[in-house]
């Protein structure tokens, strides 16, 4: 089915980046699950028309971790979205970050559709905060478990915390990168806060790097220069905005010197 | 189905297809709306949740566009889901590759498709369906969809070796059109 063809277009999908991945305990699924069932929808359900009833593709027997997470979906409305978010951050310890968060997750969830029949599907994976920054009234957290990374989103804005988290589990460990080398993990918008009610989309980025980079700066659509935090072997940075950060990093290293390298997560091997 | 079952059964298809679903509806409606169908989606099912086949993706991305298609009727361009495009990089990278160059004729020729072509090549290239499932999701039979899509594949094919000029050229021809 496939052809060279759509896998190069495939490097063209819009949403590829997008992570939204589904929990038990969402808010708008609670309520669905508030509504009156015996209405009737407005949109007729797809008929399968074909008369083959034979499934194509085998399962495969290998456990299926998907991503699991929590959005607290808020309202902030007013027109200065982000007003209070700034290029530089200020590096704060993890944990203290999430203990005054309290929300932020400790655990990642791995389901494993397998075992979906046998009634426990989701493991959970514990998670540990190794970075957090602050920029204005927002605090982001990245928490790092075993085949787990998690990040965790404070805002402040309307006086009171407000927190959105979102775990990616099962994909490929991330490498130890050599001295001087930045290894993206994760970069693309998320969908906290998006919607009407909220900021509006934020795009993030966060990886390893080596024992010889000092800073990382990332230039977004506007053309503005975006620092990361860069402590213990980590970096991360986020900016307003759908997919606003430009292809390259600007690393700087140990000795004064600078490079730019992909902001990209590699694929493995 | 007991309201409990019910719960169980709708919960899992939340847990199991809600960024799939996300990411489907992302790819064809303004961000700001994205939310909003999402749970409407989810709604249906759960009032149909009875209905709701044992592989679900695709029953649901056939649910995701109609209530897709509702929501967008009122801008009068509704026969194929217009399907957006990932935005054009913001910085160039100064003797970008051979592979950036494909990816800029690979969007020309993206520009130059009907809205008809570019969902069905993206059911297969960006949601990841096979023919049968996105034949579910089209309603058609997956004959009719295997050569609906041999010949969007075939037009895109066409359209990535047509000169950048002569390509400004033909869209604007495109837009011309009533």
């Amino acid at each position: 089915m496939r052809s060279p063809l759509l896998d190069d277009l495939s490097g063209l999908d819009p949403a590829r980046h997008l992570r939204a991945p589904g929990h038990p305990d969402d808010p708008a699924l609670a309520r669905v699950l508030a509504a009156d069932r015996t209405v009737p929808d407005r949109y007729r359900a797809p008929v399968r028309r074909s008369r083959t009833a034979v499934a194509t593709g085998a399962v495969a027997g290998v456990a299926v971790a998907v991503a699991a997470g929590v959005v607290v979906t808020t309202t902030f409305g007013g027109p200065e979205a982000y007003a209070s978010w700034t290029p530089t951050p200020q590096v704060v310890d993890p944990a203290a970050a999430v203990q005054d968060a309290a929300s932020c997750p400790t655990a990642a969830h791995a389901v494993d559709e397998d075992a979906a029949d046998q009634g426990s599907p989701i493991t959970e994976i514990p998670v540990d905060p190794v970075l957090a920054e602050v920029r204005g009234d927002y605090t982001y957290v990245l928490l790092s478990g075993d085949g787990a990374l998690a990040e965790c989103f404070v805002t402040t804005t309307d006086g009171s915390s407000q927190v959105y988290s979102s775990e990616s589990v099962g994909g490929t460990p991330v490498p130890q990168p050599g001295p001087r080398e930045l290894v993206v993990a994760e970069s693309g918008t998320a969908s906290w806060s998006d919607g009407p009610n909220g900021e509006g989309a934020v795009t993030a980025a966060f990886g390893r790097v080596g024992d010889e980079i000092e800073a990382v700066t990332v230039a977004t659509a506007d053309g503005e220069q975006v620092a990361a935090s860069v402590d213990d072997g980590w970096f991360a940075l986020w900016a307003p905005g759908e997919e606003t950060f430009s292809a390259l990093a600007q690393v700087t290293y140990a000795d004064g010197t600078t490079e730019e390298v992909p902001l990209e997560v590699r694929p493995a091997g | 189905m007991d309201d409990a079952s019910a719960r169980e059964r709708l919960t899992r298809l939340w847990v199991d297809h809600r960024e799939q679903v996300v990411r489907f509806v992302a790819r064809r409606a303004a961000p700001e709306i994205v939310d909003d169908v999402v749970s409407e989606t989810y709604l249906v099912a759960w009032r149909r949740v009875e209905d709701v086949p044992t592989e679900a993706r695709a029953w649901l991305f056939g649910v995701a566009r109609k209530v897709l298609s509702t929501q967008v009727r009122t801008r009068g361009r509704w026969q194929a889901l217009g399907v957006r495009l990932e935005r054009e990089p913001t910085a160039q990278v100064p003797g970008a590759d051979d592979t950036a160059a494909e990816r800029a004729d690979l969007r020309r020729a993206w520009d130059l498709l009907s809205d008809a072509d570019r969902e069905v090549l993206a059911l297969v290239a960006w949601d990841g369906l096979s023919a049968r499932e996105a034949a579910q999701v089209l309603e058609c039979r997956p004959s009719t969809f295997s050569v609906r899509l041999t010949r969007a594949r075939k037009r895109l094919l066409a359209y990535s070796e047509v000169r950048r000029d002569t390509a400004t050229v033909l869209r604007r021809l495109q837009e011309e059109r009533p």
